[in-house]
């Protein structure tokens, strides 16, 4: 029989032949085997702009205020609760199926009632900063538990959906293949706000003086930077980045409880990765954690986040200002 | 107190004295005339106290789907109870804690125990918590009613003689040979000359034996050299978001089905999204659970034409109403008080209720006093009740002593305007006693799946035939 | 008098074993009315050590490790292992083990960590100990994931405690561990006032001249590191031992933030802090887990005590001391 002298690999390209019906096998199987890695390379760009939205406003503040803000990712998930508990609702009433205010406007609302609902705490993260790392990590921790039951007692306990514009978008056919719209609507989103954070902090008054701060914030003030100001601007920042990454999110998976200490660990590889305190290090961990999970599901499913750790503590070893560069920013 | 009860206790001895034998002398004139109904036991005092239920379900993250209803479902029995005067006159208290991980769950166990003092305890979904608090039940003595953790573990080798645990809903090996039966008949796979399969399940006590007893099912089945396991995953339940990774795994692998045991928030991401991807038009899904709770939230527009497992358990729609109507009522009475249809951990919640009140009440009749905690176990064993999804039955012999029975359900996905979400069509009843290692079986667990299911299965059933 | 009375409160063993034996007094009692809490008084007994070891490395040592869940797990896991493997339950052997491959993960990893400092040496910690606890949760076949171990109860010298009801068991359980932290706190007490302690201190308050008058930085650090940890697996130890189940959760990040809140509840650097930050933190937590929104309960809790209560119990109760001699002694 032909099958027999294909090895291996052969037949099960050749049952894949089969399977899909397609006269010209030789063709086939290269072209599913090189859709199967494409489609894998656009999950892995999917899964990274996700980390990215989270990590960057982790690193933007500790960059600024050296503190590792354990409270970060709620700020992520009240951005998902915020769509997928009221906001989505009152948009669909707004909007109707109409996608395109659909998928534009529920990040910006989501990023607005964070950045708003981050004043209120704000007082605390003045308190800490310049305080000893555990009374940081206690106070970021304790906001992270508040958090959770915020959303339970606003939200309820069930998870949430708002899948509307990921379903109204639709699906891209590439072949045989289907790709949701929606994860490619996000990725370039992430890439936009990278730009836009990019365009910032590097050609901006404001983000000079961020950028300033971090290098040397008491430096920053006696040159005459209103200390306060730079605070403010950096939450209102990095809480405004974690609101649209939620609002962006959301509409892909469901906001459930017990989300912010899923991702917290996640993000706080990413920002391991690429560099306490680094924009570029967020964007380059994003990508590695993302390729890392990939392959790791792929080749060995035990070692899935077992393996992220280790790079991360080789990173640390080797290189603990990470990879995004050493530099800051 | 002692002198009071001397005197009680030696009027009873009297009274019961003189009615032996008054019946004796009565039978032993009339014996010709077949037997004489036994005695009434002498009638004790019930107290007005009353008795208090621990409730325990989860009510935050991804497993609030089940844990909800679970708890709506034993306190709508609840209210029932109290509303017709309560059991036995006594009217029913009840206490809700939250189940988490299984660590913090035997803590919150302890608490309704120790600290509450409940007289029965009603909760579970996770099949990583039963054989957490199993041991502990057993260890504080306290009439313990999992509605759900269904694990084969718990009764084969975690606590293999127990006492104080029951557990209403059916056994994970019945869940994961039900779905895959149905999915053989419903999808015409004997028809095929090879299937490929897929697994996803979550990783825990119940995904790894769903995941065991799916394959033995498909293998023995269909025959073991027409399945080939394409790809296998187990994520963490309730901690993967972002199924895309796994999607585009199980595509690229190209099964003719998937087996998947994904359940509360975990199976609405991964059908969302796998949607997006059109896994559902290249494979069929086949879930032993997914229709099993919240179906109005978890399977809203699930694809129409893929295997709907209910946890081989209870879907509200079965037994049909009309001719079932201990269905149709408490359907009725439960979209009266919660505004929704109930689901699988709602009736075995509802019936463990019951099961207790029962039992009470039977072990009542005989003893003549509110029976202690021995007397309502002994009651329970053996029992069999008429619940939503039929009559269930309570094992009182190993293996699998205290484990619930009743037949299973599986059937094909359909979206139901009606109620505005997928439903369970065309459905097929298993029987039970087909599809379950029977009681007094003796073989050892399989070292690999580690189950008893697993071995009777391998070892008794004739490959390539449909046992059911 | 009055110099002892604040020595009392402060940098005296006694205090210690006073305050513990009024514990282990206190506790029958409590019992009896809620056994709940006398569970709880359980759990207090069974964390100091990790907490004493935790406080080596912070208060002492002025390394603030966010991974000492790792140690914890490693303790819990070798008794699951001992007993899923080998059938060992003798609660003297699981101690052993426990120290055993403490000490082995902490000889390992010692050497690479303790050349970071501050938010570098948490990271690393935490990063560590995430390792593990992702091992522990996917492999499960070897570990049960998340079902975790299910052991049963210890024997102590060959003597079966499975016949004993509950209570008994848990009274001897507690008046077990106990005993073994009177112990615990006599060594540590010893470890903490000998030169290695002092070196210790030095090095925490001055790195620069620690090193400039000759101390061996790295070594130091590094025994402290193996200290720290053998007393964290203790508690692993104990803490599954009390639970009979052994899961990942106890080597996650949020044990290890346990440990730090405890610990600082209490009062960092104060020998006694860790002591009195274990009892209080579980009588607070279980407090926290009667309300439905208990996770705001705690957050809140958290929040207010290391902002109004920096210095901790242990602290507050020296002040007190203080602002209630030097008002008597004004007024006399």
């Amino acid at each position: 029989m032909h099958i027999a002298g294909l090895g291996k690999h052969g037949e099960k390209a050749w049952y894949q032949y089969k399977l899909i019906r397609v006269y010209n096998p030789r063709e086939t199987i290269d072209m599913l085997e090189i859709m199967d890695l494409l489609v894998r390379i656009y999950n892995i760009f999917f899964g990274a702009s996700v980390l990215f939205l989270i990590a960057v406003g982790l690193n933007i503040i500790y960059g600024v205020m050296k503190i590792v803000n354990l409270a970060h990712p709620a700020f992520f998930v009240l951005g998902c609760y915020t769509i997928a508990g009221t906001g989505m609702g009152v948009m669909i009433n707004i909007f109707g199926s109409s996608i395109i205010p659909l998928l534009i406007t529920p990040p910006l609302l989501a990023a607005f009632v964070v950045a708003v609902s981050s004043l209120l705490i704000f007082p605390l993260f003045l308190f800490i900063s310049g305080k000893g790392d555990e009374v940081q990590l206690l106070i970021t921790y304790g906001l992270l538990l508040i958090f959770e039951d915020i959303f339970r007692l606003i939200w309820g306990s069930e998870p949430l959906r708002a899948s509307q514009p990921f379903e109204l978008a639709g699906s891209l056919s590439i072949g045989e293949y289907l790709i949701p719209v929606y994860n490619i609507y996000v990725i370039i989103s992430a890439l936009v706000i990278a730009l836009i954070l990019w365009i910032f902090l590097f050609k901006s008054k404001s983000g000079l003086l961020l950028r300033a701060s971090s290098m040397d914030i008491e430096m920053a003030a006696a040159l005459g930077a209103n200390v306060k100001k730079v605070l403010l601007l950096t939450v209102l920042i990095a809480s405004f980045l974690a609101g649209l990454g939620g609002g962006l999110f959301i509409p892909s998976a469901s906001a459930m409880l017990g989300m912010s200490v899923e991702f917290l660990v996640l993000a706080f590889v990413v920002v391991v990765i690429g560099g306490l305190g680094s924009f570029l290090g967020s964007l380059v961990g994003a990508f590695i954690v993302s390729v890392l999970r990939t392959i790791t599901l792929i080749l060995f499913p035990e070692l899935e986040l077992a393996l992220i750790y280790i790079v991360a503590i080789i990173i640390l070893t080797l290189k603990p200002e990470g990879l995004g560069g050493g530099k800051k920013w | 107190m002692s002198k009071k009860t001397g005197r009680r206790d030696f009027l009873k001895g009297l009274v019961s004295g003189l009615v032996v034998g008054g019946i004796a002398g009565v039978a032993g004139t009339e014996i010709y005339r077949g037997l004489a109904p036994p005695p009434p036991p002498v009638r004790e005092e019930i107290p007005t106290t009353p008795i208090k239920a621990g409730i325990q379900a989860y009510l935050t993250g991804g497993g609030a789907l089940w844990g909800k209803p679970m708890m709506q479902g034993a306190i709508l029995a609840i209210e029932e109870i109290n509303e017709r005067g309560g059991i036995l006159g006594r009217k029913i208290e009840y206490v809700v804690k939250s189940e988490t991980s299984p660590e913090e769950t035997v803590r919150e166990y302890r608490t309704l125990v120790l600290d509450e003092k409940i007289d029965f305890y009603v909760g579970l979904i996770s099949s990583s918590n039963t054989p957490a608090v199993g041991p502990v039940a057993e260890e504080l003595q306290t009439l313990t009613f999992f509605v759900d953790g269904c694990t084969d573990f718990l009764f084969e080798s975690v606590v293999p003689d127990p006492r104080f645990c029951f557990r209403i809903t059916n056994i994970q090996s019945a869940d994961g040979v039900a779905a895959a039966i149905g999915a053989i008949k419903l999808l015409n796979l004997t028809e095929k000359d090879k299937v490929r399969i897929a697994h996803i399940h979550p990783d825990y006590a119940y995904g790894r034996n769903a995941h065991a007893h799916m394959q033995i099912t498909f293998e023995k089945v269909l025959g073991k050299d027409r399945v080939e396991v394409v790809y296998e995953a187990f994520p963490g339940l309730f901690k993967i978001t972002d199924f895309s990774p796994y999607i585009t795994e199980i595509i690229a692998n190209r099964p003719d089905i998937l087996a998947s045991s994904l359940w509360g928030a975990d199976v609405v991401n991964f059908y969302k999204q796998a949607i997006g991807y059109g896994l559902f038009e290249k494979m069929k899904y086949v879930s032993c659970i997914a229709h099993a709770a919240s179906p109005a939230e978890a399977v809203k527009d699930f694809p129409d034409g893929h295997i709907a497992g209910v946890h081989a358990n209870y879907f509200f729609l079965y037994p049909e109403w009309d001719k079932y109507p201990i269905n149709k009522s408490f359907v009725n009475n439960y979209y009266r008080r919660w505004g929704t249809y109930p689901d699988s951990p709602s009736e075995g919640a509802y019936v463990a209720v019951y099961l207790y009140k029962n039992a009470v009440e039977k072990a009542y009749t005989m003893i003549g006093r509110f029976p202690e905690v021995d007397d309502i176990i002994r009651a329970l064993e053996g029992m069999t009740i008429y619940g939503p999804a039929g009559p269930i039955h309570v094992r009182a012999e190993k293996p699998n002593k205290h484990q619930c029975y009743k037949d299973g359900i599986v059937g094909i996905s359909k979206y139901d305007p009606r109620f505005g979400f997928s439903v369970l069509d065309k459905p097929i009843v298993i029987p039970i006693s087909k599809i379950t290692v029977p009681e007094g079986w003796e073989g050892t667990p399989d070292p690999k799946a580690g189950t008893l299911a697993y071995s009777w299965i391998r070892e008794t059933w004739r490959e390539g035939v449909v046992p059911v | 008098m009055v110099e002892r009375l604040k020595r009392f409160f402060g940098d005296d063993i006694k205090t210690n074993f006073i305050f513990l034996t009024i514990i282990a007094i206190l506790y029958p009692i409590i019992y009896v009315f809620s056994p709940g809490w006398g569970v709880v008084l359980g759990h207090g007994v069974t964390w100091i050590s990790a907490l004493l070891g935790f406080n080596l490395l912070f208060g002492y040592t002025g390394l603030l490790s966010f991974g000492h869940a790792l140690f914890l797990g490693v303790g819990a896991y070798t008794v699951g292992f001992m007993y899923k493997y080998l059938g060992i339950n003798n609660i003297e052997l699981h101690l052993l083990g426990g120290i055993l491959s403490s000490t082995v993960v902490a000889l390992i990893i010692g050497p690479i960590v303790v050349r970071y400092t501050r938010i570098f040496f948490a990271i690393f910690m935490l990063a560590i100990a995430q390792i593990l606890w992702s091992l522990y949760y996917k492999f499960y076949w070897v570990t049960g994931g998340t079902d975790g171990i299910k052991i049963p109860r210890f024997s102590i010298l060959g003597i079966s405690l499975e016949k004993l009801d509950f209570a008994t068991y848990h009274h001897v359980y507690f008046y077990f561990v106990t005993g073994l932290t009177f112990i615990l706190v006599y060594i540590m007490w010893r470890i903490i006032n000998s030169p290695f302690g002092l070196t210790l201190k030095s090095i925490r308050d001055n790195e620069t001249r620690a090193r400039f008058i000759g101390v061996d930085i790295y070594r130091a650090r590094l025994y402290a590191f193996i200290i720290s940890a053998i007393y964290a697996s203790i508690t692993g130890v104990l803490a599954v031992n009390h639970h009979r189940l052994v899961t990942p959760d106890i080597a996650y990040w949020t044990t290890s933030g346990k440990v730090v809140f405890a610990t600082l509840l209490g009062g960092a650097r104060i020998f006694i802090g860790p002591i009195v930050g274990s009892f209080v933190f579980h009588i607070i937590e279980s407090f926290a887990m009667k309300f439905i929104y208990w996770q705001m309960v705690m957050g809140i809790l958290i929040i207010a005590i290391v902002i109004l209560m920096p210095g901790g119990i242990a602290h507050l109760a020296r002040t007190l001391v203080d602002v209630v001699v030097s008002h008597r002694r004004r007024g006399g």
